[in-house]
């Protein structure tokens, strides 16, 4: 019978699933508003004046930002009582910073839809939105958000220290004060548009190529030791080479965003030159979790979470995918020249969020809803492997579709027009690139099918579990 | 198990402090290149311009002067070519504080009405719309461009602004700019904002902009 | 930077995605091979896909047209991403070992 209890010890697991909670329902708004501004592509008087192109956009992208960080805090939530030994110091705290976080959240949210854009002065920026993409959350909420996060890293931080501080945690904790610290750089105005985007790309590179990369990784270290029981120590050790790959590289790949918004020429050899190294801690990873699956495979331990390690199987496959092949192929200057801000970039932009983070965190959530339930084992479902399938087949049928847009329209747009108003009309034209967006947005289509699934076996899976789990434990008494 | 001699290979120390040198390495390069680069893309002084000094992002009052975008031999690029005076909304006289509050209120305005959400500047933001980086040098607003006649204004900067405010009126597209209710003193200061955009020097992009027959030709 | 003709572009795009491609593959197979995986006469595979990576990138850079100084320190990276996989596989190893006895 499953307990309709939660069947967490701790109340920082309890706060994680919490946040995986509303993570998922974010997930699901971002979703639809893909689908709004993907339909407008093709339709454009769709919604027209009510949910504007730039609107639905704008959550869109937000609804995954703040979706992707609850989820990272609920994980990390998650793991710190497993790796500390005891209760995360301040949790009442955690708890409470919860509900002002997803006020917060829910409030910009509706002055997003509602409100939409304000004069052109600094008050919009302080209380609708700030009109800069990835980052537009209104000064008021960037405040909230990092006295929030101040509140988490205070918990994190006090807890490591009190408890056994392992290899695992002592990255996070460094990663993520980085990782919040660079929230700052985002939070000024200028008046000047190059010192603007210089500053906006710490936020949003040093984010995605760097402290987040380095935060997966070892969320996926901890991963592994959960699904497959890796060896702690080899993890650990390979956690360390992977910091010190992705931060070499990442850091100062942020050079490939310096080419053509005002900054030195100098900017393109470093860009090219650590942006083209971005790819190798990538393989390393790569390489490292085809080496312990080898291993794990030879053993024939169970495994005691497939869904979970499927889904890091895809994110190490999807970040190499995603970030490595797709990034590296717009990324010297020669040619970023011309795909800068094409369709290549939202190509790009798909495979790597998804296969990087989309993931990999949602094989942490099937670890949160295994220990939520306190199984043993957990096995793929029907839903589990129809969600898999549909929401990954979906996002590389997407990104496959803006290859191809992509691919057009730098070949008429950037090399035959000049990237002249009149071209870039003449390339959205083309049949290619319509019929691309048509295939978009059959696969957007395809990728929300698949989240219904995600969805219905998060809410079913545990239930399934106890079942077969009851049926093996009866047949085994029935043998004896 | 028995304690034993770790190679260097399997030993978390030599791992963590690598990762620590690296780490530390590239995040004081990162720095020491952005205490240079940002001097360098600080906007110009008026003085520039009267003297001739280029500068990568030059200073707001540019807008009283005429622009260009041509290929340097020597850079293989196209580059921001700042001519002679040049009237905006009949003016070439603004001062430095008047233009840079001008372009600032633009620039807000830009950010206000979420104009990256659908365009993209410098290349950055969404990619529903055009680029905005050299709009203002682009031939479908110059003399003999469509949009002139279509608004029925003179010059760039009237048609432009006219444009912004009522794009509804004037659709060039089926994908049709929506009317964000922009005020007519925010249309002049954010046609001010691109103008000054198209004279930052984006390294050529975009690329191959004035191969196109009827766009820019200043000196 | 040299103006790129149109025609390249779709050269450019499929050999710096085999580049990347290729790189995977060649490691791939050599880590299948060396945890056996893959039986060990498939190793010559994993060579052979090098080879085609570096040609790739020869392919790419010429048109990128980038310029003969950079195009040497690209095939010299090659000569470097050959033998990058033989230092992680050891280190992998290494690291193995050093627990797992
Ligand atoms: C998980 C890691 C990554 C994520 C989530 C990611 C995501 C993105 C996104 C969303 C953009 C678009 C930004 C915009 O809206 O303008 C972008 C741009 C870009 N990314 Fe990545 N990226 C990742 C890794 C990489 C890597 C490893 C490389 C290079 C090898 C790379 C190369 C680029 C380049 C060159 C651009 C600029 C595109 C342009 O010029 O328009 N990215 N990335
Ligand atoms: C139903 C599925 C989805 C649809 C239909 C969809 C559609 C879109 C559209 C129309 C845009 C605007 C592109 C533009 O400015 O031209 C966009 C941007 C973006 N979407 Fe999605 N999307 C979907 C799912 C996702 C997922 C799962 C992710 C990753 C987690 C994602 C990440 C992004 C990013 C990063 C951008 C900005 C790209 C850039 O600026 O380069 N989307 N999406
Ligand atoms: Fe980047």
């Amino acid at each position: 019978m499953l307990s309709r209890v939660m069947n967490v010890q701790y109340e920082s697991q309890k706060l994680a699933i919490n946040y995986f909670q509303v993570a998922l329902i974010l997930f699901g708004a971002q979703l639809l508003f893909g689908l709004t501004t993907a339909i407008q592509y093709l339709y454009p008087q769709f919604l027209f004046g009510i949910i504007d192109f730039s609107v639905g956009r704008m959550v869109h992208l937000n609804a995954m930002i703040v979706w992707l960080l609850y989820a990272m805090i609920g994980s990390v939530y998650w793991l710190l009582p497993d790796e500390t030994g005891i209760e995360t110091v301040g949790i009442k705290i955690g708890r409470l910073l919860f509900y002002i976080l997803t006020l917060a959240v829910t409030i910009v949210v509706v002055v997003y839809l509602v409100v939409q854009v304000g004069p052109g002065n600094a008050m919009s920026r302080w209380l609708i939105h700030e009109g800069r993409e990835y980052i537009e959350a209104p000064r008021w909420a960037d405040i909230g958000i990092v006295v929030v996060v101040l509140g988490f890293l205070g918990n994190v931080f006090a807890t490591a220290f009190k408890g056994k501080r392992t290899g695992i945690v002592t990255v996070l904790m460094i990663d993520l004060l980085a990782l919040a610290g660079l929230y700052l750089a985002g939070m000024f105005y200028t008046k000047n548009v190059s010192v603007d985007q210089f500053w906006w790309w710490w936020v949003i590179h040093l984010w995605v190529e760097a402290t987040w990369e380095v935060y997966v990784a070892a969320v996926i270290g901890y991963g592994l030791i959960k699904t497959i029981g890796a060896n702690r120590k080899i993890i650990e050790m390979w956690i360390w080479i992977e910091v010190a790959m992705l931060f070499g590289s990442g850091i100062l790949g942020i050079g490939h965003h310096y080419f053509w918004i005002g900054t030195p020429e100098y900017w393109l050899e470093i860009g090219a030159l650590f942006s083209a190294l971005e790819p190798v801690p990538l393989l390393g990873m790569f390489v490292h979790v085809i080496y312990d699956w080898g291993k794990q495979a030879g053993k024939r331990t169970p495994m005691t979470n497939t869904p979970a390690f499927s889904w890091f199987v895809v994110t190490t496959f999807g970040n190499f995918l995603g970030a490595g092949v797709w990034g590296f192929m717009h990324t010297l200057p020669q040619i970023n020249l011309y795909t800068h801000g094409t369709q290549w970039t939202a190509a790009h932009g798909h495979l790597a969020f998804y296969g990087a983070y989309v993931a990999a965190l949602i094989g942490m959530m099937y670890i949160g809803l295994q220990g939520k339930y306190g199984l043993k084992e957990m096995r793929m479902t029907a839903s589990a492997k129809w969600g898999i399938t549909l929401l990954t087949g979906g996002v590389l049928g997407m990104t496959m579709a803006l290859t191809i847009a992509g691919y057009v329209q730098t070949f008429i747009e950037r090399g035959q027009w000049g990237a002249t108003w009149q071209g870039y009309f003449v390339g959205q034209n083309s049949p290619w690139m319509i019929q691309a967006y048509g295939w978009r947005l059959a696969m957007g289509v395809v990728t929300i099918l698949g989240f219904v699934f995600l969805m219905k076996d998060m809410m079913t899976i545990a239930r399934t579990a106890q079942r077969e789990n009851l049926k093996t434990e009866s047949t085994a008494t029935a043998t004896a | 198990m028995e304690e034993q001699k770790i190679s260097v290979w399997g030993s978390v120390r030599f791992w963590r402090n690598t990762a620590v040198w690296v780490t530390g390495f590239a995040v004081l390069l990162l720095i020491w290149l952005s205490l240079d680069t940002i001097p360098q893309i600080s906007a110009g002084t008026i003085e520039d311009l009267e003297n001739g000094v280029t500068k990568r992002v030059p200073s707001a009052a540019v807008i009283n002067y005429e622009i260009g975008y041509e290929l340097d031999n020597k850079r293989k690029t196209e580059i921001p070519i700042i001519g002679g005076k040049q009237m905006f909304f009949g003016r070439n006289d603004y001062s430095e504080e008047e233009a840079t509050e001008l372009v600032s209120h633009g620039k807000m305005t830009v950010q206000s009405k979420n104009c990256m959400n659908c365009h993209t500047l410098l290349g950055n933001g969404a990619y529903y719309a055009p680029d905005l980086t050299k709009s203002w040098l682009d031939p479908a607003w110059s003399e003999t461009g469509p949009y002139r006649p279509m608004t029925g204004k003179a010059t760039t900067e009237e048609a432009m602004a006219e444009f912004l405010q009522h794009p509804n009126k004037y659709p060039t597209h089926a994908r049709m700019m929506p009317d964000l209710g922009i005020t007519p003193d925010e249309a002049i200061a954010v046609v001010a904002f691109l103008k000054h955009m198209s004279s930052i020097d984006t390294n050529g992009f975009p690329r191959n902009f004035n191969k196109i027959k009827g766009a820019v030709n200043a000196k | 930077m040299e103006y790129l003709e149109i025609s390249s572009f779709f050269t450019i795009f499929v050999t710096g995605a085999l580049v990347i491609l290729l790189g995977a593959a060649y490691v791939s197979v050599y880590s299948f091979v060396k945890i056996h995986y893959l039986p060990s006469w498939a190793m010559p595979a994993a060579y052979i896909f090098w080879i085609l990576q570096t040609y790739s990138l020869y392919v790419l850079s010429v048109h990128l047209k980038i310029n003969p100084f950079t195009q040497k320190v690209l095939l010299a990276a090659m000569v470097g991403y050959l033998i990058i996989p033989h230092i992680v596989y050891f280190l992998v190893k290494r690291t193995h070992e050093a627990v797992e006895h």
